[in-house]
Formats: C-alpha cells, sequence, structure tokens
C-alpha cells in the first residue's frame, strides 16, 4: 500500500490529477490511497505518507517542503508541467512510484 | 544567462519568499476564515435585492411587505457586518500559530484590543454596529498584527506563568495568557488615552480617518490595478501560481471596498468604489487567469492540431469553474513565446474597459456581494451586480475581447503544431 499526496494552492486542480491517478491505479491492480490538499493544509496530515508531489504552480515551496517534509520519510517532489497539463495520471503514477521506490532503498 | 534561467534564479526567490512572508500569510488566512460568511451573506442579500418586479410582487404577496428586511436587519449584521472582527480575531491567530505558539489565547485577547482601541457609548451602554464592519476593517488588521507580534515575544521571551505537568492543559494554557493579556489590555489602555488627546478621538478614529482613505486610493486605483495585474500574469506565464501572491498586498483594501459598496447599495446612495472583489474575481477571470475560457471554446470550434483539440476536450469542465491549470501547464501557456502576448495582455485590455466602463456608469458597479471565484462566467456577472443584466453584457463584451486578442496567436500556434504533427506521421 503507497500513499501519494498531490498539494497545490487550493487543492483543486490536483484533484482532476488525483482522480486519473486513481484510475490508473486500479487499471493496474496497484493498492495506492491518493488525495489532494491545499499546500496551507499540509501541517500534521501527513502522517504516513510516502510520496508529496507539488502542482508546478508552487514549484517554489520544494525547498522548505523538502526540509520539513524528507525527515519523516516522506519523498517531496514537482510534478512535471506538461504531466500536470494534460492530466497523465500514469506518468505521474509512475513518477510517484520511482521516488517511493529510491526513498525505501535509502533506508 | 537566458531569460528562463534568469526568471528561476532571480525572480523565483522573491515570489517564494513573498508567498511565505509571515504577515502577509496571516492577512490572508484570517480573511479566509470570514470568507464562507460573506459568501453566506451576499447570497441572502441577492435573494433580498433581486431586481425581478414579479419576483418580489410574489415574495410580497406571499410574506409580506416588506419580507426582505430581515436579510438586512437579521443576516447581514451577524455576517458581513462582523469583518473587522472575525479579520482581527483570524489574522492574529494564523500569525502566532505560524511561530509555532498556540494562537487561540492571541486571538481572544487582539478582540478584546479591538474593542479597548474603540469608544463605547456609554450614556445609552451601547457599541455602533458600524465599528464591527468594514469601516473598522484596517484598525482590525493593525491590532492583529500588533498584538500577535506582542503576544509571540513575551511567550518567546518565556515571560510567562508556568504550571506544573499535572495541571491539564487547557488551564495552564489560560495561566499561559494572563501574562500577556495584562501587557496588551494595559498598553491599548494607554494608547487609547493617548489617542483621546487629539482630534481623532480615538484609535480607530485616527485610522480611519488618516490611513484608511489613502491606502483605500493606491489599492484601488487603475494603475494599481495595471501593475499587480500584468506582476499576477507574469509569474502566471512562468508557471508560478500568481494569484495568491500579487494580490496578497491588496487583499484586506478591496474587501473594505467591496463592504463600502454593499454598505452604500444597502443605503441607495451612488455606489463609491470601482473595485471591488468580485472585478477581480469574476469580471477578469474569465475561466480563470488570462482570460483561458474563450481560449478553450476557440480549441473546440476552431482547432485543427491533435493536441490542441485534447486540451480544449480536457479543460472544458474546469474552466467553467474558472479552473484552468489544464490550459496553462497542458496546451501550455508556460513559457509558451506564442502565447505570452495574448495572456498578459488580454487581461490587461478586460480590465481597462471594466474600469472605465463601471467608473463611467456605463455599465452597473458591483454591489458589494462576494461571489465565489468558481462560480461560471455570465451567472457571476448577473449575480455581483444585484441581478443586473448589464452586468452580463460587460462579461459577454470582456469575452468577445478576448477571444479576438487570443485568436490571431492560436491560430499560428495551431498550424505550427499540425506541421510538426505531420511530420511525426510522415518520419515514422
Amino acid at each position: 500500500m503507497i500513499k501519494i499526496v498531490l498539494a497545490c494552492a487550493f487543492g483543486m486542480s490536483t484533484s482532476m490529477l488525483v482522480q486519473r491517478m486513481q484510475q490508473e491505479a486500479v487499471n493496474r491492480g496497484l493498492n495506492a490511497d491518493i488525495c489532494a490538499l491545499s499546500e496551507t493544509e499540509l501541517k500534521g496530515k501527513l502522517a504516513n505518507v510516502n510520496v508529496l508531489l507539488l502542482g508546478p504552480q508552487i514549484r517554489f515551496q520544494l525547498k522548505s517542503f523538502k526540509a520539513e517534509f524528507e525527515p519523516m520519510g516522506i519523498a517531496v517532489d514537482v510534478i512535471e508541467m506538461t504531466d500536470y497539463g494534460r492530466m497523465n495520471g500514469a506518468a505521474v503514477l509512475d513518477k510517484a512510484l520511482a521516488l517511493s521506490r529510491a526513498k525505501e532503498q535509502e533506508k | 544567462m537566458n531569460i528562463k534561467n534568469f526568471f528561476e534564479d532571480k525572480f523565483v526567490p522573491v515570489a517564494a519568499k513573498i508567498a511565505k512572508q509571515r504577515h502577509l500569510l496571516a492577512l490572508r488566512d484570517g480573511l479566509v476564515l470570514s470568507l464562507p460568511l460573506l459568501i453566506v451573506g451576499s447570497m441572502f442579500i441577492i435573494i433580498g435585492e433581486l431586481p425581478i418586479q414579479a419576483y418580489q410582487d410574489f415574495m410580497a404577496s406571499v410574506l409580506g411587505e416588506g419580507w426582505g428586511d430581515f436579510v438586512w436587519n437579521d443576516i447581514f449584521p451577524a455576517t458581513t457586518g462582523i469583518i473587522a472582527l472575525l479579520a482581527t480575531f483570524g489574522i492574529t491567530k494564523s500569525l502566532v500559530d505560524s511561530y509555532d505558539i498556540d494562537g487561540l489565547p492571541a486571538g481572544a485577547i487582539a478582540v478584546a484590543a479591538f474593542f479597548l482601541l474603540n469608544t463605547l457609548d456609554a450614556e445609552n451602554n451601547m457599541w455602533n454596529a458600524d465599528l464591527f464592519g468594514a469601516v473598522n476593517m484596517f484598525t482590525g488588521i493593525i491590532v492583529a498584527l500588533v498584538v500577535g507580534e506582542v503576544y509571540r515575544r513575551i511567550v518567546q521571551k518565556n515571560l510567562v506563568i508556568h504550571m506544573p505537568d499535572s495541571v491539564p492543559p487547557s488551564i495552564s494554557r489560560s495561566f499561559t495568557a494572563l501574562v500577556p493579556a495584562a501587557i496588551i489590555i494595559v498598553g491599548g489602555f494607554i494608547i487609547k488615552i493617548l489617542f483621546r488627546l487629539t482630534p481623532f478621538g480615538d484609535f480607530s478614529g485616527f485610522v480611519t480617518g488618516v490611513l484608511s482613505a489613502p491606502l483605500k486610493a493606491v489599492g484601488t486605483s487603475y494603475p494599481g490595478m495595471l501593475i499587480i495585474l500584468f506582476f499576477e500574469q507574469l509569474l502566471w506565464f512562468f508557471g508560478i501560481h500568481g494569484s495568491t501572491i500579487a494580490w496578497s498586498f491588496v487583499d484586506p483594501i478591496i474587501q473594505t471596498a467591496t463592504v463600502e459598496n454593499l454598505a452604500a447599495f444597502h443605503a441607495g446612495t451612488a455606489i463609491p468604489n470601482v473595485v471591488a472583489q468580485p472585478f477581480i474575481d469574476n469580471f477578469l477571470q474569465i475561466g480563470g487567469s488570462g482570460a483561458t475560457l474563450p481560449l478553450v471554446i476557440f480549441l473546440l470550434l476552431f482547432a485543427k492540431s491533435r493536441t490542441l483539440k485534447d486540451i480544449g476536450r480536457l479543460s472544458a469542465a474546469p474552466s467553467i469553474f474558472n479552473v484552468n491549470e489544464p490550459v496553462v501547464f497542458g496546451l501550455p501557456i508556460v513559457m509558451n513565446p506564442f502565447l505570452v502576448v495574448p495572456f498578459i495582455l488580454g487581461p490587461l485590455v478586460i480590465m481597462t474597459i471594466t474600469y472605465v466602463t463601471m467608473y463611467f456608469n456605463i455599465f452597473p458597479r458591483l454591489i458589494g456581494v462576494n461571489i465565489p471565484w468558481t462560480t461560471p462566467y455570465f451567472i457571476s456577472g448577473f449575480l455581483a451586480t444585484g441581478g443586473r443584466i448589464g452586468g452580463v453584457i460587460l462579461q459577454a463584451i470582456n469575452f468577445c475581447v478576448a477571444f479576438l486578442i487570443w485568436a490571431p496567436f492560436l491560430k499560428s500556434w495551431d498550424k505550427r503544431l499540425v506541421l510538426e504533427e505531420e511530420g511525426a506521421l510522415s518520419e515514422r
């Protein structure tokens, strides 16, 4: 089971992408818990989360979110612009899985 | 160094700093706290004031003459009418929380300080209800920022009463706040006495008399709008969420202007301000920042390349609710030299049309209700002007202008993509 959180300014456009990723996960028979949050409500809501992905429009938060959440064992990165805009659920899910695998190997 | 690197290295860090600036963030979060109440209050005002004679006659025949008075006498004073009070509490709490200190007691103290710096009508033992509304917004903001800063400094310097660990947290919390509360109330009282010696009478009189007017004049002026809007679009062009960053400086000013309009509407006097919240949320953002709904319509009707057709279909539904990330990142508009001109120019032109036609009362001004930014275009124009068709006509004109600005640029971009796609096909 993998837990993925997507974050943007209001959690609105990311929630569309979440739907596509969930669809993709179901198609692959993956057990994944994926949700969207607003960047201001992340604090305290990321227990047991494996991957945090930021919408490209808030990519300037990457450094501070990395500093805050990576010590909790969460992989943090920014979604590719075109994958984000074209709501490419498969590509973003692949990215999340790769990040989570890399983080596992670190441990 | 090319322009993209220059932007990422120099501009992004500045945007990040603004986006994370503690006091601006506290202002934004504090106002967000009152937003649901403002919107509910606004909906009731629209229900009560819809200028359709048949509807008004029907409601009066069912509920009696003056059926709509409850909106102003009961709903308004409890929602929009206490915006300054809500902002004071919310801003203080958010600010203190941002220092990882419990902000709840600070919020309560700030509300007390807010009352302290206003003047009670002692003879009748009454507070003037206007004091809690937009009139005192700036007073509330100043009180909130000062109380928040003073409170956190006292707590950080550890000038607080500590209870043993066996005492329940809620009780020890009330003791933590004791020293800051005493210092802030005494300090506030001294300030109150000092202002009593001035012609302003009290602190809130000083703020409304001296600071509010110039702040509002600058923050809602045409050049002000032009600069902020340009800044917002530029940030979005580089793929940064420009809306919250650019407007954070003037949000409280615009909210104040909005409620002023509402007060004038209620009093039946001329509506004073051209710029109110829906001016930005509902008139400039046609389908999202950059007026992208006309663009999506163009893609659906005229695009020939596969990419643009796909993006059009994908972004149609969210665009109705003014969410346009699929367009901005998918098309993409971000850092696309083909589309930079209409993306920045379009909103500036629309803003100019809206500002000028409202300024000269060619189209109705905004009555000061808050309409959620996700409300579909055309409906929002109807609601924001208090149910006047002129609002919809203005939106339609803006829509057409934006469409005409987008069209030639999209056409050439589309042509290029078609060639690319054909090339890609023949290579295989």
